[in-house]
């Protein structure tokens, strides 16, 4: 409180204004006359000053919980769009049963996978994993699929396939972005599984005839990686005669990388394991015995990173 | 979390990866190498305590595979877990970069022996 020198305003009170400790503002009250503000007068400004503190703060905080409502809304169209983008049927032929689970760990992820049947005999599978996490990675996912389909209905041979696909996706990603992706191309009539591994997890495939479980751990880079013609030369094509009984899964490392409170991860070898003891079950169970299997490990349905699995069993 | 150190000997830069690279902390990788670049020409990448990387952390060292191969600098990894190892491995990116085992082959290689 002060004496004003004012031809108008005689004195002055000025109270700040704190929300949480923190200074926010002032208030200020002119009159015009001198010693015009009494003790009980600021005793009741300063109940009003605390109010109006208090209205501020909810004020703050109500802007807060609109602007954190529609980021809310955003996120769950986003994530309603990234599933309209995940296959509502699969495709298949009338050798295969195919059995799949996909979960993002946050609302969107960077995990895709699609089938296509190019004709009667030939069926294009795609599983791929985008480097990175949440929406940004569910970018580039969306722009996997879209190269997917535009390619796929060419029928192109897998290697030349793999090359397009690098060729655009380095006109799409940002620098340090990749995919990986694991692509075969499965053929009914000569009974043959055509693929070819750009930098993804590799394949499990159990061969029914020699009852034994392997990765395809055949050569290859992630796409992206090489935006230039240098790329063509890591690309491997390679082909398996298939039978009754045989088993592909496909995966993305979010099974592999699992972890467990000890921190250890779900890993390779216990992956096989489960396929060596659930081999003669069908797609589906063979899928809910590794979905469950990991869960178990973990100890939990959390799960930290996107997951995608996909049986594939010969009839 | 990742902790970045440096190291400055001769005309060797080396860089210490401590900890885990994730999406969040690739960028202080990111930014240690970009970095380095600028003023260096051999570069190691010490990895004996590099416990864990993600795709957003291999994505780092992808970006500068073309860069330096245009402006003549060497970066040598080396010390990587066989966990780490097979990560790079998988990616491809071990058919790309300089790894080795050893801090003295690391050297020896940054030197072009």
């Amino acid at each position: 409180m002060a004496e004003l020198r004012h031809e108008y305003y005689k004195s002055i009170v000025v109270i700040p204004l704190f929300i949480q400790e923190q200074y926010i503002a002032s208030i200020a009250l002119l009159k015009d006359v001198n010693e015009g503000f009494s003790k009980e007068m600021i005793e009741i400004i300063r109940t009003f000053v605390n109010q109006a503190s208090i209205s501020i703060e909810n004020h703050r905080l109500m802007m807060e919980a609109i602007v954190n409502e529609r980021y809310k809304e955003e996120l769950k169209i986003a994530k309603r769009v990234q599933e309209g983008l995940m296959p509502k049927a699969l495709h298949t032929n009338c050798d295969l049963e195919i059995s799949t689970f996909s979960k993002a760990a946050a609302e969107v992820g960077g995990d895709y996978f699609d089938t296509y049947k190019i004709s009667d005999e030939k069926l294009a599978i795609i599983v791929g994993d985008v480097s990175g996490k949440g929406t940004s990675a569910a970018f580039h996912m969306s722009q996997m699929k879209g190269i997917f389909h535009s390619l796929v209905q060419l029928n192109l041979p897998i290697h030349d396939f793999i090359i397009k696909a690098n060729n655009a996706l380095s006109e799409c990603l940002d620098r340090t972005s990749f995919i990986t992706i694991a692509y075969f191309i499965i053929d009914s009539e000569k009974k043959t599984f055509r693929f070819s591994r750009a930098g993804h997890c590799p394949t499990l495939y159990y061969s029914a005839e020699e009852n034994q479980v392997m990765y395809l751990e055949d050569n290859g880079l992630g796409l992206g990686i090489l935006r230039d013609r240098q790329f063509d030369s890591y690309v491997e094509v390679n082909e398996i005669n298939y039978q009754s009984g045989d088993i592909l899964v496909l995966y993305t490392d979010g099974i592999t990388e699992a972890k467990n409170p000890r921190n250890e991860e779900f890993g390779y070898e216990r992956l096989k394991w489960l396929l060596e003891e659930k081999a003669k079950l069908d797609a589906k169970d063979i899928k809910e015995a590794i979905v469950q299997g990991m869960y178990d490990f973990c100890g939990s349905n959390v799960i930290e990173d996107d997951v995608t699995l996909l049986i594939i069993k010969v009839k | 979390m990742v902790e970045i150190k440096n190291h400055l000997e001769n005309d060797i830069f080396t860089i210490f990866v401590i900890g885990e690279v994730d999406a969040s902390s690739s960028i202080y990788l990111d930014e240690s190498i970009s970095e380095a670049t600028k003023k260096h020409k051999k570069i190691l990448v010490n990895c004996q305590q590099l416990e864990y990387i993600s795709s957003a952390g291999l994505g780092v060292f992808m970006s500068y595979i073309n860069d330096m191969e245009d402006s003549g600098i060497t970066l040598v990894i080396f010390g990587l877990s066989d966990k780490v190892k097979h990560v790079f491995q998988i990616l491809g990116l071990d058919q790309l970069l300089k790894i080795t085992k050893s801090e003295d082959e690391a050297k020896k290689m940054v030197n072009g022996i």
